[in-house]
């Protein structure tokens, strides 16, 4: 997804930084709130934001996943690093925690693979938020974040 | 069962009613049974509800399960004469009370069987009193707990979107609408070949239309996919919609630059917009099975990401 913002500034000219992150999300939800059909729970913008965040988190971390199925390394797009962190966290606790959440988003992955490929997108993510200069202070909460260590640790 | 349900109560006789029973074999959503010695009004107004919130059907008062599956005309005791007793249950306990008939036969002194033979209410829904919307469904009667069912059941009772047509040059909004109503009327196969024209046509308007007709296009294929999801979120034709996404994808994969400018980069940024935008809607109703199909897409040429 990065990638199209960064080739696109480069057509026009343009050098990629923190705006070719942020255009494309906010445009996400200028169109879910254009669409009424893309928030018939009536959702408003701050909940639409979130949850954009939040689907790039999980598609990021999906990505990854297919990528390790595959025997790959995996690239990531993590446009909403340009949105701080404050939408994440209770959501990779619960990826952790919920199993059926887990199972959907990462078919047979345990809680400590998971953990794994989560600590290997908050690495990329902060990689990522040097090269355009924003500021990331993490994926998850101080506990979380421990355990995302481990299982760096044991892998 | 199924026997009785085009007969008028009153030409129902105890014994017809019997031999119907004898081959019924388990309840289902046309047809429920209540027994036991004293019947309370929640099961008289719930089952009618829920019938009359689906097809309509039939509610036999009276009668018992054995031990060996076959139902028993027993009777049951009612607290003031069955007919008046259960007409007043039914006005009481449910607005609008649904159209009924209603034919009672005394089985033993002071025992009575009641067949009530309910209509699907025309125009409305019946809800209870205290505000639950009963339907019957797999031979239970629950409330529904779910907004998309809910829209659902009200759409099909009001008709809305059975006469909308899948209208290419609707607004996205309409269109949700129309698709609705198509699956509704099990037009699947219809609504794939008007899913897969919506994709089809995202690259020539990349390449020919002005950017608002890209948009314009975009947004009918997010419309329609996002009302599918939500409606019909484990149904073939709403994975075809995600995969629709896909597919523009890989069409957009081998675009090239022409001298006007980029269509490829305007198709793959439209479609990761609306892709984010219907994502998101995804994250907020909690549909992770569909969340990870709209993500799992092998791109034809995958593209890394410059370096810095």
């Amino acid at each position: 997804m990065t990638y199209i913002g960064v080739e696109e500034a480069r057509a026009l000219g343009r050098p990629p930084n923190a705006e070719t992150l942020r255009h494309p999300v906010r445009s996400a939800r200028a169109t879910a709130e254009r669409v009424a059909a893309l928030r018939p729970d009536g959702a408003d913008e701050h909940q639409i934001l979130d949850a954009v965040l939040v689907f790039d988190l999980l598609a990021n971390l999906i990505e990854l996943d297919r990528a390790a199925r595959a025997g790959r390394r995996g690239e990531v797009s993590p446009d909403f690093v340009a949105f701080g962190a404050a939408a994440h966290p209770p959501w990779v606790s619960r990826i952790l925690s919920d199993d059926a959440l887990r199972d959907a988003l990462l078919p047979g992955r345990s809680a400590d693979e998971a953990a794994a490929l989560l600590a290997s997108l908050d690495s990329q993510v902060r990689r990522a938020s040097h090269a355009f200069g924003t500021f990331w202070d993490g994926i998850a909460d101080r506990q979380t974040s421990e355990r995302l260590a481990a299982a760096t640790r044991t892998r | 069962m199924r026997s009785l349900l085009d007969l008028p109560p009153e030409d129902v006789t105890l014994d017809g009613l019997a031999a119907a029973l004898d081959s019924a074999g388990d309840e289902d959503d046309r047809w429920e049974a209540k027994g036991g010695d004293h019947l309370r009004a929640e099961h008289v107004f719930r089952p009618v509800a829920g019938l009359a919130n689906r097809a309509g059907g039939l509610l036999v008062l009276g009668a018992n399960r054995r031990a060996d599956g076959a139902w028993s005309l027993d009777g049951t005791r009612f607290s003031a004469e069955p007919g008046t007793w259960i007409g007043r249950v039914i006005r009481d306990n449910l607005r609008p009370p649904p159209p009924t008939r209603l034919a009672v036969f005394e089985v033993a002194a002071g025992r009575h069987v009641a067949l009530v033979r309910v209509e699907r209410h025309p125009s409305h829904l019946s809800v209870t009193s205290d505000g639950r919307v009963l339907v019957r469904e797999q031979g239970s009667t629950e409330p529904i707990d779910d907004g998309a069912e809910l829209t659902r059941v009200i759409r099909a009772r009001s008709g809305t979107g059975a006469a909308a047509p899948l209208d290419p040059a609707a607004g996205p909004d309409e269109l949700a609408d129309a698709a609705l109503g198509a699956i509704e009327h099990g037009g699947e196969a219809r609504l794939r070949s008007f899913i897969a024209g919506l994709q089809g046509r995202l690259p020539r308007a990349a390449e020919f239309a002005p950017q608002a007709e890209l948009d314009a296009e975009m947004d009918r294929l997010s419309a329609v996919s996002a009302c599918l999801a939500q409606a019909v979120p484990e149904s073939p034709v709403t994975a075809f919609a995600l995969a629709a996404h896909h597919r523009a994808f890989d069409a957009a994969a081998i675009m090239r630059p022409i001298p006007a400018g980029h269509p490829n980069l305007d198709l793959e940024r439209a479609l990761l917009r609306n892709t984010r935008a219907l994502g998101a809607l995804l994250v907020r109703l909690e549909l992770w099975p569909l969340v990870r199909k709209l993500v799992d897409h092998d791109a034809p040429d995958p593209k890394p990401i410059p370096a810095g």
